[in-house]
């Protein structure tokens, strides 16, 4: 899996890999204040509901990941890659399109 | 924009107003209302306040939802910056950095012009001292302009 460049990114808070329903830090700029095992479990729940609906819409299928708006943070899970950036500060194009390289898409 | 394949505009109560290039409009608009409603949940159950907007990944296709309106896009070719994200613009402060600028562009065409300052009416038109008061107009009526254009603001909220 290639390595992914977070100076690129701007406005990223951290990122984090799903690994065996844990969420494992790879990177942070500074500390979030959110569950991480509510996160991770929250992460699976979606990615389980989201392929789902992607088969019944059949243009999203196979499903590869999503982001989400909270407040003001951005949650985007793509394979097992989580990065979570300031929204209003980050570059989404760059959010979106480096987590689709990293999972190899 | 570029990537954007279909469009899908539903309500409160998540019926369909309008549709545009997608097949089973109704059937988007059920999925995308429980998004909204579970990420809703999702977000308070983390501690925060509310979804602002939520993004399905596909491999070719991808959907994204925002202010009741989604848009069906292609995932590689879009620009999800201009997606996710839009400026918006002061109109008070837009249309008084033009009024000032206009001014401030007359009072030197009258300040700088021969033909036309020579008319006594009009060259009493331009406020003393000259140039100064042009120029303190213009270099408020830009500062004006570059300020109408705020801050990036969410098309998803």
């Amino acid at each position: 899996m290639s390595q992914i460049n977070f100076q690129r990114i701007p406005g990223l808070i951290a990122v984090y890999r799903l690994e065996n329903d844990r969420l494992v830090e790879v990177h942070k700029n500074r500390p979030i204040n959110v569950d991480l095992g509510k996160l991770a479990s929250i992460l699976k729940e979606n990615m389980e509901i989201g392929s789902q609906e992607a088969k019944r819409l059949k243009l999203l299928d196979p499903f590869l990941g999503f982001a989400m708006i909270v407040d003001d943070i951005g949650i985007t899970f793509i394979g097992d890659l989580l990065i979570i950036t300031d929204a209003r500060g980050t570059n989404w194009d760059m959010v979106i399109k480096e987590a689709l390289r990293v999972s190899g898409q | 924009m570029r990537g954007v394949h279909g469009y899908i505009k539903i309500n409160d109560e998540g019926k369909v107003i309008e549709s545009q290039n997608v097949e089973n409009p109704e059937q988007w608009a059920e999925i995308i209302t429980y998004n909204v409603k579970k990420g809703n949940e999702e977000a308070r159950e983390l501690g925060f306040g509310r979804m602002n907007g939520f993004a399905m990944i596909g491999k070719e296709y991808s959907l994204t939802f925002m202010k009741g309106g989604a848009y069906i896009v292609k995932t590689n070719e879009v620009n999800w910056q201009e997606l996710f994200i839009k400026y918006t613009y002061s109109m008070t402060t837009l249309i008084a950095g033009i009024v000032l600028t206009a001014l401030a562009i007359l009072f030197f065409i009258i300040d700088l012009t021969p033909l036309v300052n020579s008319i006594p009416y009009v060259n009493s038109l331009a406020p003393e001292p000259r140039f100064y008061i042009p120029s303190m107009l213009i270099i408020i009526g830009v500062i004006l302009l570059a300020a109408s254009k705020s801050k990036f603001n969410y098309r998803l909220s």
